[in-house]
């Protein structure tokens, strides 16, 4: 296995570095992997994961690629003031682009969580390149800064997520807030967020059905793009992730995802884990997930069918 | 320079901000060098196999790396908390340390691995995270998503910076950021072993409330350690 550190991009100030088999190994009948960090986490990703994935990937033949995009971590800043939206799919294409001429691969797997599911997503959809995404804790990333549809949906949230509190606080909990702690104001917040919910659901149901349909089409169009060009989703969500829930139950349902295309998108649930996969079982479940998921990818490349329904 | 990292999450939060010191620094014409510890970052090694034995060794190791590189003679550390107090430790044992500038550094072990279990306790309630069953008392086994190994539990009970005997610098600049450095009176103790000390309080609360990447050291902050180099190093 070799690492290496590079700069690249059209001005050269992208700071990645490239994982991947030593050269006896080197295969180019597989995909490459790009690896998509959330937020301003840098290239190293949540608790240093995208290190562990990217060696772990590399051990099975693949060759990986994480960066920072700019701004963020060691690459250096923009100066052509494009919004963050464009500029992360640009340059996500830019790492494409470099792996293209210096690995000689020419199809690529994204993997993103968060705000990176987000960015491997939107660039799925504009670059046939992609063959597969893997989008962890993705539903509520998938369509950028969109401020009316994330309003909109936190307020449909709420509800959900004041019913999960009850329903996941322990008797204990509850004591301890009451009498112990004191904690009227926790108390007051979780009984408001509920009064709050109930009445943003009445106000979804009465007036923001046709909002909400906008974007159910959108993304119903948006699968099907993906579902014509052969490319895999796979969604891993978090079972703590109440407003990334209720965006999934929104967005991703019969309606959007025709039945048969259920194998190209299929969805798992790390139980037990909040939005942030902050405890060390849930990274571990979340890696063995996707190199599991990667494998059947690898698998796929080398099927006779998958040969065929690419030169079609 | 060689900048030293914090561990676990304030790595996280920190780790752009190492960047646009470096850049500052390297403007002013220092060669500089940041790495990460084993274990860490882009480093080789597993994140429970970091300790603070290997992490002091690799203090040596960049040190001598920048001195050969760079063909310097002499060497100033940068650390933001525990990556202070590594600076500290290593100052203190090789005497080969010019300056060292210090950004909230980490004085008490033990009260430091303290914090650390209360950052974890918040974070399982706000996030209504089930971890495994814990006795009562015993420190967590992992703290925002990093693991805490016992070594590392008992290398970190072992800090105690007041505890130091040799001069780790000749000079040091101590920047404070409202995390409490007077507990234990460390300045005076660095004073009474003959250091030549520079503050400088910003009142920013720096590591409160920040995720991975937030945390951006004032420009303020950066040209007072600029101009403080160049006291020494016109």
């Amino acid at each position: 296995m070799k690492e290496e550190a590079v700069l690249f991009g059209q001005t050269g100030s992208l700071v990645g570095i490239v994982t991947g088999p030593s050269e006896t190994e080197t295969t180019n009948r597989f995909p490459a992997v790009i690896l998509l960090s959330p937020g301003r986490v840098h290239h190293v990703g949540p608790y240093r994961l995208y290190v562990r994935l990217a060696r772990n990937l590399a051990a099975m033949g693949l060759t990986v690629f994480r960066f920072d995009l700019s701004g963020i971590g060691d690459s250096g800043i923009r100066t052509d003031h494009l919004p963050f939206d464009q500029s992360a799919v640009i340059e996500t294409q830019e790492a494409m682009s470099y792996l293209q001429a210096t690995r000689k691969v020419d199809r690529f797997i994204l993997i993103g969580i968060c705000s990176g599911a987000g960015i491997s997503y939107r660039t799925a959809l504009c670059d046939s390149r992609v063959m597969g995404a893997v989008l962890i804790s993705a539903s509520i990333n998938l369509y950028g800064n969109d401020d009316v549809l994330s309003n909109y949906i936190e307020r449909c949230g709420k509800i959900r997520y004041g019913w999960r509190l009850l329903r996941s606080s322990r008797i204990e909990d509850w004591v301890r807030l009451v009498v112990e702690r004191l904690d009227f104001k926790k108390i007051i917040q979780i009984c408001m967020t509920m009064v709050i919910g109930v009445w943003y659901q009445m106000e979804r149901l009465l007036w923001n059905r046709k909002r909400e349909s906008a974007y159910i089409n959108k993304c119903e169009a948006d699968f099907r793009v993906l579902n014509e060009r052969g490319v895999h989703l796979f969604l891993i969500n978090s079972e703590n992730d109440f407003l990334g829930a209720e965006y999934h139950n929104m967005l991703i349902n019969k309606q959007t995802y025709p039945m048969e295309a259920e194998a190209e998108l299929q969805v798992e649930l790390v139980k037990g884990s909040d939005y942030n996969l902050s405890l060390n079982k849930n990274q571990e479940h979340l890696l063995k997930i996707i190199l599991n998921r990667i494998q059947g990818f690898i698998e796929l490349c080398q099927s006779p069918f998958h040969h065929q329904r690419n030169s079609e | 320079m060689v900048l030293c990292y914090p561990m676990g999450y304030e790595y996280m939060q920190s780790h752009r901000s190492y960047r646009r010191i470096a850049d500052r620094l390297a403007g002013e014409g220092y060669p500089v060098l940041r790495f990460d510890f084993y274990g860490c970052g882009d480093s080789d090694g597993d994140m429970d196999q970091g300790h603070i034995s290997q992490w002091r060794k690799d203090i040596e190791t960049a040190v001598d790396q920048i001195k050969k590189k760079s063909e310097v003679s002499r060497v100033c550390l940068v650390g933001f908390r525990l990556g202070g107090t590594l600076s500290i430790m290593h100052g203190s044992s090789h005497g080969n340390i010019d300056r060292i500038i210090l950004l909230d550094p980490v004085i008490n072990g033990k009260n430091y691995l303290g914090e650390l279990a209360d950052i974890h306790e918040s974070l399982l309630s706000d996030s209504h995270l089930t971890p495994g069953p814990r006795p009562k008392n015993q420190l967590p086994s992992e703290v925002q998503g990093f693991p805490l190994t016992d070594v590392m539990i008992t290398d970190l009970m072992n800090i105690d910076l007041l505890g130091t005997v040799q001069k780790p610098a000749d000079n040091i600049l101590i920047i404070k950021s409202g995390a409490d450095l007077a507990k234990g009176n460390f300045v005076e103790h660095l004073e009474t072993m003959g250091v030549r000390l520079s503050h400088l309080f910003s009142d920013s609360g720096l590591w409160k409330d920040r995720q991975a990447g937030e945390i951006l050291v004032p420009v303020k902050v950066l040209e007072v350690m600029a101009s403080w180099m160049s006291e020494v190093y016109p």
